[in-house]
């Protein structure tokens, strides 16, 4: 498990019919709780109102999988990123 | 100095009602037997900030809505607890703002606000905390270190002295303490090497009366805790509203940090009375005893909370739950300590000294790389008010759970010019700060409940004979609570963080909870 700072918090909530919703924390309250879920979908839920409420600092990111990019192309991106390429290299 | 507005014209009954009801000191004193009235800023000469009002309560919480708003239109901390004295409301805003209200509807009667000059120095905002009242004139301290009295009918300026040369640091932020004929108030400006005092005026004339040096010169008793001409701007600012024992004729003040803040080389000793309580003869001004809470302090752990009276099996008391971490049962007749248990998370002091007292950790003390210590430098609380509640016997306080580390580096002191000698960062490596409002037995110094808050707060809180507590949070809350369980009853978003302490009052029989939050005064009562 990747542990980051708080403020990219990993939400878990279970809705009182049963639906599970899983986001990145953007704000909350002692009541409420905003997060955007994988789908860039943006909730904003009364905690009173849910099943469940777990707040991790799991990534939402994949894991890093050599099948999906073999070592090489990761050395590559990152030479690419480091290089300011991206930005245009001023 | 002043420019002032009269609205409200059309306000008749009240108004003339209010005109004829003066303030007299008998009623101050019996304050807490007018309960629809909340006659000075912790609504009485003990400090409890406990109403006997009991319309609102545990079982119909929930159904409180916003009464009424008023808006200052001022940016900045608005950190006012309004008086409310037969049905008008008198408040303070941001640059010191003056304001009278009728407490029913929120219409304005007159505002007030002071041109100040353009170089003030008020270290932690532009802020005012509230106004004092006695016969028909309100009294009101300024940034600009003067101290005013105001008519309660028009919001003319009666009299304005200064008290002190407001550009070596000195300010006023504080709501003053009326005690019989004469007005009380404690300095600010802690940060900037003044040396600090309380003083009292003639409420009448302005006349100072006397002032107390909450730094004691040389030949003076506790002169000795401080190094070479270190006392001449040792700070020890007073800028929280005392409280007044009739009893023994004693008002207890509480004093800040010693200066600079953050660096004890070169002040070498307690540095007395930095972060005491003091009791004095609120007729002279004279230092019956002192009761220092953190010696030669260098985390800027302000002892200036409300210090509170409570009685407890014949025990006459001060509870205080300090800015250090720790909360202190004091005997209020001749200051010994009774007991000191932390009520959050503390790591500057590691032990206590023979009578109980806490007494700072060698490995506490700021370096130059920077040392983590516990709490940081805004404090496990600050001056926002705690209440104690007679019915519970609780004392609730807004406690924060925030370590800081702490460096430090030697400073010049230049007049009038912050004076730290240091920097202080906030630090969560080891846990992510939040806050909390916790009720805390004093029997025990244990904590009887505690209600979460995701970050640090700035409010205050309030308890009633209803059983309900309320307080904010810096997520921009106002929350009851169930004072004997911590249970939320209702809450309200005010869209900004809450940097006041709340008070309740009456009118025509209702009950009103009123706070300040963002700009604005909210109201709130039931349907």
């Amino acid at each position: 498990m990747k542990e980051f700072s708080v403020e990219y918090e990993t939400v878990d909530a279970v809705t009182k019919d049963g639906t599970n919703l899983r986001g990145t924390l953007l704000n909350e309250d002692s009541f409420t709780i905003q997060f955007m879920d994988t789908r860039e979908k943006v909730h904003s839920l009364d905690k009173a109102s849910l099943k469940s409420l777990r707040k991790s600092r799991e990534s939402l990111m994949p894991a890093y999988d050599e099948k999906a990019l073999p070592e090489q192309d990761l050395r590559d991106l990152l030479a690419f990123l480091v290089s300011g390429a991206a930005g245009g290299g001023k | 100095m002043s420019g002032k507005l009269i609205l409200g014209l059309g306000l008749t009954a009240t108004l003339a009602t209010a005109a004829v009801a003066q303030v007299t000191p008998q009623r101050l004193l019996n304050a807490g037997q007018e309960p629809q009235n909340w006659l000075m800023y912790s609504g009485d000469y003990a400090g409890r900030r406990f109403s006997s009002l009991q319309e609102i309560k545990v079982g119909n919480a929930e159904k409180l809505l916003p009464k009424w708003a008023y808006q200052t239109m001022a940016g900045g901390k608005f950190e006012t607890t309004p008086l409310v004295v037969d049905g008008i409301m008198y408040g303070t805003g941001q640059d010191d703002r003056a304001f009278a209200l009728d407490a029913r509807t929120g219409r304005p009667i007159w505002q007030y606000q002071r041109a100040l000059p353009q170089d003030i120095r008020p270290c932690c905002g532009r802020v005012n905390r509230g106004l004092a009242i006695l016969g028909d004139r309100l009294f009101m301290g300024t940034l600009d270190a003067h101290v005013i009295a105001l008519d309660s009918r028009t919001g003319n300026v009666i009299w304005d002295v200064s008290a002190v040369d407001y550009t070596k640091g000195y300010s006023f932020t504080l709501a003053p303490l009326v005690i019989k004929n004469l007005v009380l108030v404690g300095v600010s400006g802690g940060e900037y090497g003044i040396r600090g005092f309380i003083d009292a005026y003639d409420a009448g004339t302005g006349e100072r009366k006397w002032r107390f040096y909450t730094v004691p010169a040389p030949g003076q008793p506790g002169s000795d805790s401080w190094e070479a001409d270190s006392w001449k701007i040792g700070g020890s600012p007073a800028w929280i509203t005392g409280t007044y024992d009739v009893d023994t004729n004693t008002t207890f003040w509480t004093t800040g940090n010693p200066s600079p803040s953050n660096r004890g080389e070169g002040r070498a000793g307690d540095n007395l009375y930095s972060n005491s309580l003091l009791a004095l003869d609120p007729d002279t001004g004279q230092l019956k005893w002192h009761f220092q809470f953190t010696q030669h302090d260098e985390h800027d752990y302000d002892a200036t909370q409300v210090p509170v009276m409570a009685s407890e099996d014949g025990k006459k008391l001060i509870l205080q739950a300090n800015r250090n971490g720790f909360f202190y049962v004091i005997d209020r007749t001749n200051g010994k300590l009774i007991r000191a248990e932390s009520y959050a998370k503390v790591s500057w002091s590691k032990e206590k000294d023979s009578n109980g007292r806490p007494v700072p950790a060698r490995d506490g003390a700021p370096t130059p790389d920077g040392n983590r210590v516990c709490p940081g430098a805004a404090g496990a609380t600050n001056w926002m008010s705690p209440t104690y509640d007679p019915q519970t016997k609780l004392f609730y306080v807004t406690a924060r759970e925030q370590c800081d580390v702490f460096s430090t580096a030697p400073q010049p002191y230049e007049a009038g010019h912050a004076y730290y000698g240091s920097a202080y960062f906030p630090n969560d490596d080891a846990a992510p700060f939040y806050g909390a409002l916790r009720a805390i037995d004093p029997d025990t110094g244990k904590i009887k409940w505690e209600w979460k808050h995701p970050s640090p707060t700035w409010s205050g809180v309030l308890s009633t004979a209803g059983g309900v507590v309320f307080t904010g949070d810096a997520e921009g809350n106002f929350i009851a609570l169930d004072a004997s369980s911590g249970k939320p009853l209702w809450h309200f978003q005010c869209g900004a963080s809450v940097y006041s302490s709340p008070m309740t009052y009456a009118v025509d029989g209702k009950q009103y909870v009123a706070v300040a939050a963002g700009t604005t005064l909210f109201t709130f009562g039931l349907p």
